[in-house]
Parts: C-alpha cells; sequence; structure tokens
C-alpha cells in the first residue's frame, strides 16, 4: 500500500493521494470505510487508528490531521470513550477512545 | 491475608502473656484467639458499615422537636427529676443548645436522649444505611442543595414531573421520620412538581457526601455501596434511568432498533483560557451548542486550539464514569461486544456563561436491551415504566429481521400510539392516585 514517491504518498481505491488536508469529503469517506474494512468491525480505537495509518506510511502529525479530519468532514464516524472497571469497587477504570462508525 | 492473620494472633498472644503474666496451653490459647478475633471482626464489620449523624451533629441553634413524655421519662429514670417546664404539651421545639445544656447540667450523655427516643425524627441516621443511600441518588439526579443568600443557609429540593418518583422521594424522607404535611407543590414556571427537603436532612444528605451547588461543577461520585450491593445498585440504576435516562425506539433500514440512554454535563470552564473560551463563544454562536466532533473542523481552520477539543473528549463527569463502568465490568463476558457505550455528544454554553460538555451513555444491542430491561429496568409505576414496557413490548415483536411493507407499517403505527411525553392526564391521574387530593386548576 505504502507508495515512496514523494509526491503521492497515500494509495486510496484507485488514486493516489499528496496532502491529508487535500483530501475530499468522498476520499475520507472511502478511507474511513476501508479502515473500518480492515478491522472487521463497527468500532476502531483510537491506538489502532494510529497503528493502520503509520504502516501505510503516514507521519504522526498527518495522522493527528486525519484524525481530526475523520471526526469532523467525513461525517461518518463518532468519538467515544469505552470504560470499564478492572473489579468491583474498581481500583482503576480503563479508558480507551474509539470511533463508531454511524452511518 | 495468612501473613497479617497470623502477625496479629502472635501480638495477641504477647499481649494476653503480658497481661496475664502466666502460661497458658495451646488448645486454651487457641479458643480464646478464636473468640477474641471473632468479637473484634464482627465490631470491625458493624463499624465499618455505620457513620452515625447525631442530635448534636446539628448546628447549636437548629431547632429540634422533642417528644415530651419520652424526655420526662428519661431524665426520671436516668437523673430521678419529674418536673419539665413544658405545661401540658405534647412536642416542644428545642434548640440543640438548650438540650444541650440540659445533659450537661444532668450529667447525661446525649446520646442516652436518642435511646429513650427522645426526638420526633429518628435519630441517630447511619449515613451509610440503604435510604440514604437511595435519597442521595435521586438528590444527585434531580435534587439540588443550594445556599440560601439570606442567612447562608442549605436549602434543598427535589423536582420532577413525575408524581410517583415524588412518591418514591417521600417514601424515603419517611423512613427517615420526616412527615409531610402537603403534597408536592407545581412548579408553573419550570412544570413539576417540587418537594421541598428540610434543614436537617439536608444537613444529613450533605454529611453523606452530596455536595452543595450545581453538579456539574462538583462533579460528585457514587456512593461506595453501590458497588458492592446488588440492591442498592439495581435502585440505583433503575432511579436513574427514570430521572435522566430516555428509551426510544425507531425503524432503521426496514429493522427496528430500540436503545436506552442517559446523560450528564461536565462543567470545563475553568479548564479553558480566555482566549479559548472567546473562540468558542464565537464558534457556538447564538445556538449556543455544537456537536463535539464538529470542533475538529473549527481546529483543522485555525479557528480553535486543540486543546478544546482534548479537554471536551477527557473530561467526563465521575457519576457517569463510574456508571459505565460498573456495567461493562458486569456484563464483560454475558455480550460479545461493550454493554455501553459512553460519548460526549455536544459542548454547550449556558445563560450563565459556563461550557459544559453534556455526555450520553447508549445502550442498544439486543442482548445488552434484553439485559437492561431484565435486571433492572426502571422505577416500576412511573411513566418511564409504562413508556419501556410499552415500546420493549413492540421491540420484541419485531426485533431481529427485516420487515415486510405491512410489518413496517404496524411498527411504525404502535411506535406512533406511544406518547412522547408525559400526558397531562396521566399525570393529574397519577396525583390523585397517589396524593389523594382533590386535584384542581392550579396544578394544571
Amino acid at each position: 500500500m505504502m507508495n515512496l514517491n514523494n509526491k503521492y504518498r497515500i494509495k486510496i481505491g484507485d488514486y493516489m493521494i499528496k496532502d491529508i488536508k487535500s483530501l475530499t469529503r468522498k476520499e475520507l469517506r472511502k478511507i474511513v470505510r476501508e479502515l473500518f474494512k480492515y478491522y472487521g468491525r463497527d468500532e476502531v480505537y483510537e491506538e489502532e487508528f494510529h497503528e493502520y495509518f503509520k504502516k501505510k506510511g503516514l507521519t504522526d502529525e498527518e495522522i493527528d490531521t486525519l484524525w481530526l479530519m475523520v471526526l469532523g468532514k467525513s461525517g461518518l464516524v463518532k468519538l467515544g470513550l469505552h470504560v470499564v472497571a478492572d473489579e468491583l469497587p474498581p481500583k482503576r477504570i480503563i479508558r480507551r477512545a474509539f470511533i463508531k462508525l454511524v452511518r | 491475608m495468612a501473613k497479617q492473620r497470623r502477625r496479629r494472633e502472635l501480638e495477641l498472644l504477647d499481649k494476653i502473656l503480658l497481661e496475664k503474666g502466666e502460661l497458658i496451653d495451646s488448645e486454651t490459647l487457641r479458643k480464646r484467639l478464636e473468640r477474641e478475633f471473632r468479637e473484634k471482626l464482627r465490631i470491625l464489620k458493624a463499624e465499618s458499615e455505620r457513620i452515625l449523624y447525631h442530635w448534636y451533629d446539628e448546628p447549636l441553634n437548629a431547632w429540634v422537636e422533642i417528644n415530651v413524655d419520652n424526655l420526662r421519662k428519661c431524665l426520671k429514670e436516668l437523673c430521678g427529676e419529674e418536673y419539665l417546664p413544658f405545661g401540658r404539651r405534647k412536642v416542644v421545639r428545642l434548640k440543640v443548645k438548650t438540650l444541650l445544656d440540659i445533659c450537661e447540667g444532668w450529667s447525661l450523655a446525649p446520646e442516652q436522649l436518642e435511646k429513650y427516643k427522645v426526638f420526633m425524627r429518628k435519630f441517630p441516621v447511619n449515613l451509610k444505611s440503604p435510604v440514604i443511600v437511595k435519597l442521595k441518588t435521586h438528590v444527585l439526579n434531580e435534587g439540588s442543595i443550594s445556599l440560601r443568600t439570606k442567612g447562608r443557609q442549605l436549602k434543598a429540593s427535589y423536582c420532577n414531573k413525575d408524581p410517583m418518583l415524588h412518591y418514591y422521594f417521600r417514601s424515603l424522607l419517611e423512613k427517615l421520620g420526616v412527615t409531610f404535611n402537603r403534597p408536592p407543590s407545581f412548579d408553573k414556571s419550570k412544570g413539576v412538581y417540587v418537594t421541598h427537603i428540610d434543614a436537617t436532612t439536608t444537613r444529613i444528605l450533605q454529611r453523606a457526601g452530596v455536595p452543595f451547588g450545581p453538579k456539574t461543577i462538583t462533579n460528585p461520585s457514587l456512593d461506595p455501596r453501590i458497588y458492592t450491593d446488588p440492591k442498592l445498585r439495581k435502585y440505583h440504576f433503575q432511579a436513574t434511568l427514570t430521572e435522566e435516562g430516555t428509551t426510544s425506539i425507531r425503524v432503521k433500514r426496514r429493522r427496528v432498533v430500540m436503545r436506552i440512554s442517559w446523560a450528564r454535563s461536565i462543567d470545563i470552564t475553568d479548564q479553558l483560557i480566555d482566549e479559548e473560551k472567546e473562540k468558542l463563544k464565537e464558534i457556538l454562536g447564538p445556538e449556543r451548542r455544537i456537536a463535539v466532533g464538529k470542533l475538529s473542523e473549527y481546529i483543522l481552520e485555525g479557528r480553535l486550539p486543540r486543546r478544546v477539543l482534548k479537554i471536551a473528549r477527557i473530561t467526563l463527569p465521575n457519576l457517569i464514569d463510574q456508571e459505565v463502568s460498573i456495567l461493562n465490568k458486569l456484563y464483560r463476558n454475558q455480550i460479545k461486544y461493550r454493554f455501553v457505550e459512553l460519548y460526549p455528544e455536544r459542548l454547550q454554553l449556558s445563560k450563565d456563561g459556563r461550557f459544559t460538555v453534556l455526555w450520553r451513555a447508549y445502550i442498544d444491542r439486543p442482548e445488552a436491551i434484553d439485559i437492561m430491561v431484565r435486571d433492572f429496568g426502571v422505577l416500576p409505576g412511573t411513566w418511564k415504566d409504562e413508556r419501556l414496557r410499552r415500546q420493549y413490548k413492540i421491540y420484541l415483536r419485531f426485533r431481529g429481521r427485516s420487515l415486510s411493507d405491512e410489518e413496517l407499517r404496524e411498527a411504525k403505527r404502535e411506535k406512533d400510539m406511544i406518547p412522547r411525553r408525559m400526558p397531562v392526564e396521566w399525570r393529574i391521574r397519577k396525583f390523585k392516585e397517589i396524593f389523594g387530593q382533590q386535584f384542581n386548576d392550579e396544578f394544571k
């Protein structure tokens, strides 16, 4: 998937993307759907999101930008928090952010 | 545990040998140790389950109602005194300070008055009792404790539209010895009934851990007993779903979907700097609210610092955090996916210029809905109970399959027959049933 060509670095479907911020809504939606398809469920944890796009060759800064774009521009996901106690009464509450596909 | 126990045994052994100055055989020692430990553990357990609020914990200038006969009996038996300057009155009101002076004058331990049931209301009150835990749940959901501007006294009330909830709330207060002379009043401006809580109960609740002031700022936590006591946990979730919850049923892609949710807010104003507040105000505009996800668009445009979104998504109310963590822990192994999902729904600006984030917990997986209805549900007899039962009936009938056109129409028709809001007629009928009062127009 990774293209080392400086000009085009991300491959989505049939076309290559140069800059994250230049992604259109349609392209963004395609990326989101591919991400959820890869994990095979309708929820993806924040760290899984980072891991997936890191493998695609994006930098941390680009992933952060993409995360924000996915949250707002894509209109496909909802930001949530998974909260669970380790035991009752809890000694520690584990919290993990995730995005959920809503459409 | 074994090491600790052995250490305690040895300590106790040393103590016994030192006290007695004699040697005893091992069997006698074992029996004595067992007896002593059992007794000590019983006391420790009882102590850990009780924190008492006595009459003398009240402020010195607070009034207490006294049963004169019982006070006379107490003074006669303990001090040999029969005269009391109250004439033929059965009940008198005295200041705590006066009563403490009486106790001091007669060398009476203040607790003795409680044993003789001298007070018209129940003293002492165990702050860890189930009644207090349940009351705390109600007050944290729909109640409020604030400081009166005049006199700096605490003032508390419980507001809700549903008369049945007032019945539950008042029943708990009655268990503390509170009496009511009138039914809940109706606040026309808010469209809710109001039960006012007396000053002593307010102080008891505050001592039990209910903070005064806005709950979005004070951010209270769950009572620890809710974690460990299944009955209290059930009551807490029932009350929370009735007071703060919503149930809905809808048709999505020819399938019936049901959702149970409840929401709580948290104030983030103090975490924001002035510049961020100004930018947020500008973005929120006259609507004064925005979906949390939408903030990211303004961040990308450079109109809002990233920190705002970070604060909004990591600051969550303790109550909903703990509630969701309990449910997810309890049913972790019973359903495939997580039981409850928690979302920061929107960021809003209140009229007094405070920024709050509304967090909503959702339950929509079919297995989770079944468990929630079966194990918790809502408080019986309330409007939400009636609504939930009707919705769940429709859900059970149509769920799990793609509906035909006819089924679709039927499901929609049945769904639409359930009123979205509590009908006025239902409210009036319920009020009459519960409080037995001739209903008149002023309550409408």
